[in-house]
């Protein structure tokens, strides 16, 4: 099998596993406190209001009725209404993706400006006291919830000295790169040292290999060295590795989305998931 | 400006946070609106009205120009489709019953009344009875709830449930010059300390509802006090053991630190002085002075009751309320004196609504505000919560409701307040632990900001400038 | 949402390298590097200060006094009050009651769960590895969020809601390793002769395995720990971990968020609390990991 049919086998794979997830959520959902009726007829409806809404939403079908009628819905393309605004749930997603795709990339960006540098300087002189440094700050890094390093780059840097808006998205590119700034600042620091410190392994081994020292050897200059052969042999670990930061990167974003205040889809969630609003809650 | 709360989009009728009223308001504007001082009716969409009790009916005129941003003139059309469409609310839909007939010509609107009804005006002006165009201008509810459309003196440019709503200047306003501004930006920054570090950048010039735990972290001249009228409030569950035991309530009232509840809350808020939200019409005080703290009395109730030695209890409330989450832990501080054994039950709004609206817990502590200005939508707001979710009979409230919307002098209305302000004193099953103003932090850059005791303001009426 | 547990809170792929020296080899700890010791020392602290907070505090963590809210530093109260009037440094010290059982808990159990799991999966194969490790493949699908807040809201909030969250997430990343040491160790030759010399499975399982494969755990834990009391920490100042009055390291930041441009040390302290002890876990993690990767 080439490498298509690998990837469509692990594809179809995928499509059972989101069934049975999107099954979970909403099972789980059925059982939790809060009534989604309550929620969308509001504080004074009646008690016949509130069966009316029930009804109408078809809420007092069996957990799998609804389940049946949401996956009819979702192959069709159509991931339903919030029930309390009547937006289409597709449109709201659409409205906050590009905040969290915006926080995405720029943390993404800031991770590979912060952990490639200090990642080779620290392989290169390893167990110097740029190594230590570089260690140690990686370790208070890890240690730091991502939430109050946000809090404290707000007081720090948003607050005394005006730099930059410590909430809220712009409009336009500028006014957006300014405002991300520092959630991404955020998210980066949680998720450097990690890549820092597999970089710095896998240059390491890179650099203790064979090839390396004939390399020498044979009198390629060291920064050349450096370019060729080693960063491009850590560079595929180093990638897979970012790549799976990427996972963590969107759990980071809901804290920080509501941290910094950013209309991003984990912040929706958060209100949706509040609010009962059932299928904002599954569309995301 | 910055909002704390989230929007609830624009069904009028199912909106359930005040700061979806002020966005409304500005949107799809109603006939009337309310003053300041939350007891006056002022002009909206009609600039005169007549309301003649003997008839009875009302007769608007309109504002010359009074017409929807896509330019159709508001005529009685509108207005009896708008009826129609408040009629098939949930919530509020017996608010109109009323109402007969909507007819007229030109800027001239009769609404005819089944009946005198003392709170028709005020209904009409509440942000519930926004005028929409006639069939939502030709789209279905769901293409006009997402694109609404209204004669107020903004339109919606971009919107979401818990995002930025941008409001552009209505150019059809009519009004002549109003709004002062072209654009209304709402973010909502559920985060107190970046609100108050924008605010202070001058980022943003007014926060809505400033937390009461925080105000005192503004400059006191940036912040917009209204009149006294939100009203904390704590229940305890007569239908079962042990606050079926009218003593140990009356302990429990007598034990609770008012002094501490409010210096907990912070802000501007004191003790009670009862049940109902102060500030508004033919509100009136219990007969006797509300209760305070006494523990000596409370040791008393508490050693008539069937409870002498002590009694466990569960308090629940919403966890999103920053001032509730507080209050829940002076209260069990202050009842843990005599013996009672407070279990906090901090839920999620949701799941905190479902518990309190089927009296599901032994206490439940919340607040509430009116949003019409007059004493009767508290009784309703009450009778509707089984007296703010005690569980207590609510025949004797409905009966004083609907003596009071015959009632014809302020005295006679003013008696019904002081009754149901004495049962509470009385029963002591639904109490009141703190009353306070509504905040809003207002730049000093602006003029014009001015908000009813709900905290209500117009949005048309604020000018960059001052 | 859709986010791998391993990497949803901790970020790294498990390694699955083997393990240079086994756990028990003697003369293993004298060649722990001094990191191990400063790191457990700081633990150690944090340990002692738990246990000794009756002692120690000043004052009563849950004593309220309204009057005196958001008080600067003083003799009186060293970090000053909450907005109820409570001493900050009493809650602090409290506090830690709290985090480090979770934290610990929070880790220890997912590891159990997932080391029995994994070891079962490796050594029997067949469908017992295939029910385990699909199952393993959907709760690392899962959206990890999602599901703690659904659990939260189905159990209520509190210590027990945010344990069992972690353990059903976190136990995939152990099995993982654990089912790949196993297979690695289920081959070697001491093994295969004690099969032959008819020893039962679960016996093997117990002298044989076991052993070997725990070292993986070990070196895997103590950074868990530091995940497990970050996420604490996170869901409190979300409004989904411990709830009210006791006090908790992430509730504490969230409690003085607000006022953090007035009383700056309120919300930054609590969250010193949290760096020191990752600190000193992972400082073990590494120098654990040095020791035994040789």
């Amino acid at each position: 099998m080439g490498r298509f049919g690998f990837v469509a086998k692990r594809l179809l794979q995928v499509i059972p596993m989101l069934f049975g997830i999107v099954l979970v959520v909403f099972m789980v959902l059925q059982v939790t406190p809060g009534d989604p009726a309550r929620q969308i007829a509001g504080l004074r409806a009646s008690e016949e209001d509130l069966e009316e809404v029930r009804e109408s939403l078809g809420l007092n079908d069996s957990v799998l009725e609804q389940y049946g009628r949401y996956v009819g819905n979702v192959v069709q393309g159509d991931l339903g209404f919030s029930y309390k605004s009547r937006k289409p749930v597709a449109s709201i997603i659409g409205d906050r993706i590009g905040v969290t795709i915006w926080l995405m990339g720029a943390g993404l960006l800031l991770v590979v400006l912060i952990s490639v540098p200090l990642g080779v300087i620290s392989a290169l002189r390893k167990d110097r006291p740029i190594d230590h440094i570089i260690r140690g700050l990686g370790l208070v890094g890890m240690s730091m919830p991502a939430f109050w390093t946000g809090v404290i780059l707000l007081l720090l840097v948003a607050n005394t000295t005006g730099w930059f808006p410590s909430g809220g998205f712009g409009e336009t590119f500028g006014e957006k790169a300014h405002h991300i700034f520092l959630p991404a600042l955020t998210l980066a620091i949680a998720s450097s040292p990690f890549i820092i410190r597999g970089l710095r392994a896998e240059m390491i081994s890179v650099l203790e290999s064979d090839y390396i020292s004939t390399g020498r050897s044979i009198g390629v200059a060291g920064s050349r060295l450096v370019r060729r052969f080693v960063l491009r042999n850590a560079a595929g670990p180093g990638i897979t590795l970012i790549a799976i930061e990427a996972g963590f990167l969107l759990f980071g974003a809901v804290v920080i989305e509501t941290t910094f205040a950013l209309p991003g889809l984990g912040q929706g969630l958060v209100i949706a998931a509040r609010g009962r609003d059932l299928p904002s809650v599954q569309g995301k | 400006m910055s909002r704390f709360e989230s929007f609830d989009g624009w069904v009028l009728d199912s909106a359930a946070a005040y700061v979806s009223y002020n966005t409304h308001q500005a949107v799809i504007e109603p006939l009337l609106r309310f003053a300041a001082d939350g007891e006056s009716i002022e002009p909206g969409l009609a600039e005169t009205w007549v309301y003649d009790p003997e008839v009875p009916s009302i007769t608007f005129t309109l504002w010359e120009g009074a017409a929807f941003s896509n330019g159709d003139p508001v005529t009685a059309e509108d207005v009896e489709f708008s009826l129609g469409v408040w009629n098939e609310g949930v919530n509020f839909a017996g608010s109109w019953d009323s109402i007969v007939s909507v007819t007229g010509e030109g800027r001239e609107i009769v609404v005819e009344l089944a009946y005198a009804d003392n709170t028709i005006l005020p209904v009409l002006a509440s942000s519930i009875s926004g005028i929409h165009p006639k069939d939502f201008a030709g789209m279905t509810a769901d293409e006009y709830y997402n694109n609404p459309i209204g004669a107020g003196a903004f339109t919606v440019d971009e919107w979401s449930i818990g995002g930025r709503i941008v409001l552009e200047k209505n150019p059809n306003y009519h009004r002549e010059g109003r709004p002062y501004v072209d654009e209304v930006v709402l973010e909502v920054i559920t985060d107190l300390a970046e609100n108050q570090i924008l605010f202070e950048a001058g980022d943003i010039q007014i926060i809505e509802y400033i937390a009461p735990t925080v105000t005192s972290q503004y400059d006191p001249v940036d912040i917009y006090v209204a009149p006294i009228h939100s009203l904390e409030h704590l229940a305890m569950n007569v239908l079962r053991p042990p606050f079926d035991d009218q003593n140990l309530r009356k302990a429990v009232a007598y034990a609770v630190d008012y002094d501490a509840v409010s210096a907990g809350l912070g802000g501007h808020y004191g003790p009670p002085s009862g049940v109902l939200s102060p500030n508004i019409w033919n509100w009136a005080p219990p007969t006797e002075p509300y209760f305070r703290r006494d523990l000596d009395m409370a040791r008393d109730f508490l050693a008539q009751s069937a409870y002498p030695d002590g009694v466990e209890a569960e308090l629940i409330f919403d966890s999103g309320n920053a001032g509730d989450v507080l209050i829940a832990q002076v209260l069990q501080a202050n009842l843990a004196e005599i013996g009672i054994t407070v279990t906090l039950g901090p839920l999620e709004t949701g799941a905190f609504l479902d518990r309190a609206f089927t009296v599901d817990a032994d206490m439940t502590i919340w607040n509430y505000g009116a949003i019409s200005p007059t004493i009767s939508d508290p009784f309703i707001w009450i009778a509707a919560t089984e007296w703010l979710f005690s569980g207590w009979e609510t025949d004797t409230l409905w009966g004083l409701y609907f003596v009071f919307a015959e009632a014809t002098t302020d005295e006679e209305m003013q008696a019904l307040s002081t009754e149901v302000q004495d049962l509470s004193f009385t029963e002591a099953h639904a109490i009141g632990i703190a009353e306070g103003s509504y905040t809003h932090a207002v730049s000093q850059d602006l003029t014009g900001f001015e908000s009813a005791p709900w905290g209500l303001y117009y949005s048309d009426t604020i000018a960059l400038g001052g | 949402m859709t986010t791998p547990p391993s990497a949803a809170y901790e970020g790294v792929p498990p390694t699955i390298e083997p393990l240079e020296v086994p756990i028990g080899e003697r003369g293993l700890w004298r060649r722990m590097p001094k990191k191990v010791w400063v790191g457990v020392g700081i633990v150690a602290t944090y340990v002692l200060v738990a246990l000794l907070a009756p002692v120690i505090a000043p004052y009563d963590p849950l004593m309220i006094d309204p009057a005196n809210s958001l008080a600067s530093p003083s003799a009186d109260h060293l970090l000053g009050t909450d907005q109820l009037g409570r001493d900050i440094f009493s809650r602090l010290l409290y506090a830690a009651r709290v985090d480090l059982p979770i934290g610990f808990l929070g880790a220890f159990l997912p590891a159990i769960a997932g080391t029995i799991l994994g070891a079962l999966a490796g050594f029997y194969g067949r469908w017992v590895d295939t029910v385990i490790m699909r199952t393993a493949d959907v709760v690392q699908a899962f959206p990890a969020y999602i599901l703690v807040i659904v659990l939260v809201f189905a159990l209520g909030q509190g210590a027990r809601s945010i344990i069992i969250a972690f353990t059903v997430l976190a136990w995939v990343v152990y099995a993982r390793i654990i089912r790949g040491e196993v297979l690695r160790v289920r081959d070697l030759d001491y093994v295969h002769a004690a099969r032959v010399a008819g020893l039962r499975n679960l016996r093997i399982l117990r002298v044989h395995v076991f052993p070997n494969v725990i070292s993986q755990t070990i070196v895997y834990l103590p950074s868990d720990i530091v995940f497990a009391t970050l996420a604490l920490a996170s869901f409190s100042f979300l409004g989904l971990g411990i709830p009210p009055p006791t006090a908790e390291w992430g509730a504490m930041i969230a409690d003085g968020q607000p006022f953090i441009t007035t009383n700056w040390w309120f919300a930054t302290v609590p969250g010193l609390a949290i760096v020191g002890l990752g600190l000193g876990l992972s400082l073990i993690a590494e120098g654990f990991e040095e020791a035994l990767r040789g």
